[in-house]
C-alpha cells in the first residue's frame, strides 16, 4: 500500500473515533442516565446554519452566596470553572436539594435518606458582583459613585454566578419556532444524568406534553 | 539555441506577458531561427491554454464541491423529525465515508486527480459538518468553537497525508472563522476592567490549548513544506504567508488558554509577552516574516496590558503611551541595524507604526489629560516609573550602539533623540494635575484645556507631524518607497485625526481645510523637491 494511502487511511480512523467518540459518550448517557425534568425559561433566536433552537435557563442556572457551601471561593471562581449543585425530586421537577460546590462531591448529600437525589455538573459562563442596597432602590447613589475609588462593604456584597450545564440549547425542526406561545404554556425540559453530573437533554415538553 | 531552449524562454516571457514581437526580436537576436521559434511559440501556447485550462476546471470543481457541502450541511441541519438519532448519526458519517472513497478512488485509480481531490475536500466539509450536526443531534451548545479548531486539524492532516491543494485552501477559510471566534479572547488584555478581574476565561481552555499548539504546529510544518517547493510559484507563495499568520496568531492564543488553564489570576500580559517571543523566535527558525509581524504586535499588546495594570494600581495614568512609544523607537532602531532586508523593514514598519500610534494618542485630547498626570517619582510609584525609565534607557541605549556602528543616518538618530528627550522631559516636568479644566462633575468635552495642556498639545502635535514628514523625507534619501507610501497614507489620516479632534470645536471648518490644504502644499513641494535632488544625484553618479 502507497504512503500517503495508509496516512490518508490514519486521518480517516481519527475522524470515526472523534464523531463516534461524540455520538457515543451521549448516548450512553441517554441511554443509562438518570431521568429527570427542570423547568425553563427559554428565549429563541436562530442559527443560519444549524436551524432553529431555543436557549433557555433554568431555575438552577443562577446561584447565589447563600446557595454555596462555600462562598468564600467565589470571589476567584474562574469563568470556565466546574460547580456541582445537588438535585432532588420535588412534585414532576427536581429543584435544587443542598449547597452547591466547586469540588466533585464524593458523598452526594442525604444519599441515606433519599434514593431521589443526585447532582449536575455545570461550567461556570458568568462571575459578577451584586450590590445589595439595604434600603429603598430609590435612595441610594448610582452605582457608579457609590463604587467609585473604594471597595463596597462586605457585607453589601452578593455575586451571581451563571451556570452552563451544555444543554441549555434545544434544535427545533425548522420555522416551528413559533408554535410555542411563551406566555401561556408551561415548558420544561427532560435531561439524563450519569453518576459523574453530565446532563444530556433528552426532550422539550410543553405542558407536559413531548414537543414539537 | 536548442528547441526545448527555445521553448523554454518564450515560456517565461509569455508568463511575462510580453508581446509576439518583443519575443522573436529577442530570440532572433540569440541566434534561432523564424521557424524554430514559431514551432515553439505555438507549442508554448497550446501549454498555457491547457494549464489555464485546468486551473478553470480545478476552481469549478472545487467550487462545486463546496457548494454541495454546503448544501448537505444545511439539508441537514433542518433536522428532520422523522428518523432517530442513531439513523442521523449513521446517515452523517457513512456519507462521509461514501464521499472519501470516491475521492481516493478517483485519484489512485483513474486519470482525474482534480475531481477526486474535490471530493476528498468534499469530505472533510462533511466532517466539520459531522461535528456541527452531531452536536445539535445531541442538543450540545452551540457555541462550540473548538470544533472550528478540530475540524481545522482534519482538514490540514488530509491535505498532508492527501498532497492535496484544495484542502489547504479550504483550511485558510476553516482557520479564518476559527481564529475570529476567538478575536474577543485575543484584546481581553486591553480592557482595563480585566486588569482587575482576570477571572474571565475561555471555556474548555484546557482543550483549546492542545487545541492551538497542535494547529499551529501543522500550519507551520505546511509552510515550511511550501517553501522549500516554492520557487518561483506564487500561489504556494500566498499559502505560506497566510500559514504563517494564522500559525502565529494560533500559538498567541495557544499561551492565553495556557494561562487560563492555570486558572489563577495571571497578570493578561504574560501570555501576550510569552506568545510573542514565541513567535518571534519561530520566526527566525523558520525564517516566516510574516510571524515577525504578529510577534511585534503581540509584544505591544503585552506592553500597553501591563501598562494599564501598573497604571490601576498606582493611579498614574498616561504611561502607556510613552512606553509603548519607545517600544516603537526600539523596534525601529533593531531594524535599521538587521542584516536581513525583509526583517529589517517589518521592524521599522511595525516600530513606525507603533511609534506613530502612540504619538497620535498622547497628543489627542483625552492624550494631553492623561500625560498630565504621569508621576515619575521613583519612590512612590515604582512600577511606572521603572518601565517609563527603563524603556527609555533600553531605547537611548539600542541608539547609541546603532551610531556608534554607523547603521542609522545622523538626520535619523538626531530625530529619534528628540523623541526620547520630549518623553524624558515630560516624565520630569508634566505637571501632576490633569489638563483638562472641569467643572464640577462635568465632562471635559466641551469645557477646554488649560494653557498647560495648550502648550503640551502643541508640541506633541507638532513631534507627531515632524515625524511622518520625517518618514517621508527619509524614503528619498534610503531610496525605500514603502517610507514614502506609509508617510502619504498617515499624513492623510493625521489631517483627519486632528480635525475631528482638535478643530471640531474652535476653529472655523473654512480655516481647517484652507490650512490642511496648504500643508499637503508644501509637503509636496518638499517631496518633489527631494525627488529632483534624488534625481540629480543619480544622474551625476552615472
Amino acid at each position: 500500500m502507497k504512503k500517503t494511502t495508509q496516512g490518508f487511511i490514519v486521518v480517516i480512523i481519527l475522524q470515526l473515533i472523534i464523531l463516534f467518540g461524540m455520538a457515543g459518550y451521549h448516548m450512553l448517557i441517554l441511554k443509562t442516565g438518570t431521568p429527570i425534568t427542570l423547568k425553563v425559561q427559554p428565549v429563541d433566536p436562530t442559527d443560519l446554519f444549524r436551524g432553529d433552537y431555543l436557549t433557555m435557563r433554568y431555575d438552577i442556572s443562577q446561584l447565589h452566596k447563600k446557595d454555596f457551601a462555600d462562598p468564600g471561593v467565589l470571589e476567584n471562581l474562574a469563568i470556565g470553572a466546574d460547580v456541582y449543585v445537588p438535585l432532588k425530586q420535588e412534585g414532576a421537577y427536581w429543584i435544587q436539594a443542598g449547597k452547591a460546590t466547586v469540588l466533585k462531591p464524593t458523598k452526594l448529600p442525604n444519599a441515606k435518606s433519599s434514593n431521589n437525589e443526585l447532582y449536575i455538573k455545570g461550567t461556570v459562563e458568568n462571575n459578577y458582583i451584586n450590590y445589595i442596597y439595604p434600603e429603598s432602590f430609590d435612595n441610594q447613589p448610582p452605582r457608579s459613585i457609590a463604587y467609585k475609588g473604594k471597595k463596597p462593604d462586605a457585607e453589601n456584597m452578593d455575586r451571581t454566578i451563571e451556570l452552563n450545564f451544555g444543554t441549555e440549547n434545544y434544535f427545533i425542526p425548522q420555522n416551528k419556532g413559533a408554535s410555542i406561545d411563551w406566555r401561556y404554556d408551561t415548558v420544561t425540559a427532560r435531561l439524563r444524568i450519569n453518576k459523574n453530573g453530565a446532563a444530556v437533554l433528552e426532550q422539550l415538553l410543553v405542558n407536559n406534553k413531548l414537543w414539537p | 539555441m536548442s528547441e526545448q531552449h527555445i521553448l523554454d524562454e518564450i515560456k517565461q516571457r509569455y508568463s511575462r506577458h510580453e508581446t509576439k514581437e518583443a519575443i522573436y526580436l529577442e530570440l532572433l537576436k540569440h541566434g534561432a531561427t523564424v521557424d524554430d521559434i514559431a514551432a515553439a511559440y505555438k507549442k508554448a501556447q497550446q501549454t498555457n491554454a491547457k494549464t489555464t485550462e485546468e486551473k478553470t476546471v480545478a476552481i469549478l470543481i472545487t467550487f462545486g464541491a463546496i457548494l454541495i457541502g454546503v448544501g448537505i450541511f444545511a439539508f441537514v441541519a433542518s433536522n428532520w423529525p422523522e428518523l432517530t438519532k442513531t439513523t442521523k448519526v449513521a446517515i452523517l458519517i457513512i456519507g462521509m465515508l461514501i464521499t472519501y472513497m470516491v475521492g481516493w478512488y478517483l485519484r489512485e485509480k483513474t486519470n482525474h486527480q482534480k475531481i477526486g481531490d474535490a471530493f476528498i475536500l468534499l469530505g472533510t466539509i462533511f466532517f466539520g459538518a459531522n461535528l456541527y450536526l452531531i452536536a445539535q443531534i445531541f442538543n450540545i451548545r452551540v457555541d462550540w468553537r473548538e470544533g472550528m479548531l478540530i475540524w481545522l486539524i482534519v482538514a490540514l492532516a488530509v491535505g498532508i497525508t492527501t498532497e492535496n491543494r484544495s484542502n489547504y485552501y479550504g483550511s485558510i477559510l476553516i482557520a479564518f472563522v476559527a481564529i475570529s471566534s476567538y478575536f474577543e479572547d485575543l484584546f481581553t488584555a486591553l480592557d482595563p476592567e480585566n486588569t482587575f478581574y482576570t477571572l474571565h476565561r475561555m471555556p474548555h481552555a484546557e482543550m483549546a490549548t492542545i487545541l492551538f499548539t497542535a494547529c499551529a504546529g501543522i500550519m507551520y510544518f505546511i509552510a515550511n513544506q511550501e517553501r522549500q517547493t516554492q520557487k518561483q510559484q506564487e500561489h504556494r507563495a500566498i499559502l505560506t504567508n497566510i500559514y504563517g499568520i494564522f500559525g502565529a496568531v494560533m500559538v498567541v492564543l495557544a499561551w492565553i488558554a495556557a494561562q487560563q488553564t492555570l486558572a489563577i489570576a495571571l497578570p493578561n500580559f504574560l501570555p501576550r509577552l510569552m506568545g510573542g517571543l514565541t513567535v518571534i523566535a519561530i520566526s527566525y527558525a523558520f525564517e516566516s516574516r510574516e510571524s515577525l509581524i504578529i510577534g511585534l504586535l503581540a509584544i505591544v499588546q503585552s506592553m500597553v496590558s501591563l501598562e494599564l495594570r501598573w497604571q490601576h494600581l498606582e493611579q498614574v495614568w498616561g504611561s502607556p503611551a510613552i512606553a509603548t512609544a519607545a517600544l516603537g523607537i526600539i523596534y525601529y532602531v533593531v531594524g535599521t541595524t538587521n542584516k536581513k532586508p525583509p526583517y529589517a523593514t517589518t521592524y521599522m514598519v511595525i516600530g513606525t507604526l507603533t511609534l506613530v500610534g502612540a504619538l497620535f494618542f498622547a497628543s489627542s485630547r483625552e492624550g494631553i489629560d492623561i500625560i498630565g498626570t504621569i508621576v515619575a517619582h521613583p519612590f512612590t510609584k515604582p512600577l511606572t516609573s521603572t518601565l517609563l525609565i527603563g524603556t527609555l534607557i533600553i531605547a537611548a541605549a539600542i541608539l547609541t550602539r546603532a551610531i556608534r556602528q554607523k547603521q542609522i543616518t545622523a538626520a535619523e538618530s538626531g530625530v529619534i533623540f528628540g523623541y526620547l528627550a520630549l518623553f524624558a522631559v515630560t516624565i520630569a516636568i508634566a505637571p501632576r494635575t490633569p489638563q483638562l479644566a472641569t467643572v464640577g462633575i462635568m465632562s471635559y468635552q466641551s469645557i477646554g484645556l488649560t494653557t498647560n495642556a495648550l502648550i503640551f498639545g502643541a508640541i506633541y502635535n507638532i513631534a507627531l507631524l515632524a515625524g511622518i514628514i520625517g518618514i517621508i523625507l527619509s524614503g528619498y534619501r534610503r531610496r525605500a518607497p514603502w517610507r514614502i507610501n506609509l508617510g502619504a497614507v498617515l499624513i492623510m489620516v493625521f489631517i483627519i485625526v486632528k480635525y475631528t479632534d482638535w478643530f471640531f470645536d474652535f476653529l472655523d471648518k473654512s480655516v481647517f481645510f484652507i490650512s490642511a490644504g496648504i500643508l499637503l502644499l508644501i509637503i509636496g513641494w518638499i517631496m518633489d523637491r527631494s525627488r529632483r535632488a534624488l534625481l540629480s544625484a543619480i544622474h551625476r553618479q552615472s
